[in-house]
């Protein structure tokens, strides 16, 4: 029982932040909202009993992300400032595709035959670090080329001309 | 009743489509991004689900894969954000016309 008043909690917050994100017109408002989602996308990771992603998930997005993007709100002045609201019409066009787009993608998923309803299981860290260094050792090696090319791509555009 | 893999898929569903929302209808090149970033999110809760209820790790590996990625794009992306504000002052996506020909 209480796990799944956990769930249902976890979910209103993550909806509820994620409706804030898109929708607020003070950005640190919406830096806010993606924080709060991404800690009860981390709590439901938890109750799937995947807890060093859901460590992970709390160190990159609350961690570096929302950080990178209250410098980015900083940096291009709208700190104080609101954004502005979109179109009506953006607003239609936008909200009926993705609304299109949730109403097919959860009418398959609830006509798919999925799996019983197991307890999943704790995933030992050893076992990822082995699976990461094996089976999945290529893309693995491809991420970090990614990280290093984003490392040098990043600091290269943002820096801008020398004086 | 318990939570069943439906539950999170049709979260992930719901948080998917807002992210998408979020990226017609922002006007502005920073919410963007953070609309996208929901999008993300919202992939690495289906990938570890999918991977509990399944029993298959590789999932949880995959998920791991997308928050980097998600780290990266937002890294690059802002980036090119605080670029673009130092020629243009201005992040406003409607005037940004710098790659029309």
């Amino acid at each position: 029982m209480a796990t799944i008043i956990g769930f249902y909690l976890l979910a209103l917050l993550a909806i509820g932040a994620g409706i804030m994100l898109v929708n607020s017109r003070n950005l640190l408002h919406a830096l806010l909202g993606l924080a709060v989602a991404s800690l009860a996308v981390a709590g439901l990771m938890l109750g799937l009993r995947a807890e060093f992603l859901a460590l992970v998930l709390v160190l990159i997005y609350v961690g570096a992300v929302v950080v990178l993007g209250v410098f980015a709100v900083m940096l291009t002045g709208h700190f104080e400032k609101s954004v502005l609201p979109p179109s009506n019409e953006l607003k239609i066009l936008g909200g009926g595709t993705a609304l299109a787009l949730l109403v097919l993608v959860t009418g398959v998923i609830l006509i798919q035959p999925l799996p019983p309803d197991a307890v999943p299981a704790q995933v030992p860290i050893q076992k990822l670090g082995v699976l990461l260094m094996t089976d999945y050792v290529l893309p693995f090696e491809l991420v970090s080329v990614l990280l290093l090319a984003v490392l040098v791509g990043a600091i290269v555009i943002a820096r801008g001309k020398e004086d | 009743m318990s939570i069943s893999l439906t539950h999170y898929l049709v979260l992930s569903t719901v948080l998917f489509a807002l992210g998408l929302y979020g990226v017609f209808t922002r006007r502005n090149a920073v919410a963007l991004l953070l609309a996208v970033e929901l999008i993300m999110l919202a992939v690495a809760l289906n990938f570890t689900a999918g991977a509990q209820f399944w029993g298959k790790p590789g999932g949880l590996i995959f998920a791991i894969f997308i928050i980097t990625i998600a780290a990266a794009e937002a890294a690059v992306g802002l980036a090119l954000v605080i670029a673009i504000y130092r020629n243009q002052k201005d992040v406003d996506l409607d005037r940004l016309t710098i790659l029309r020909w």
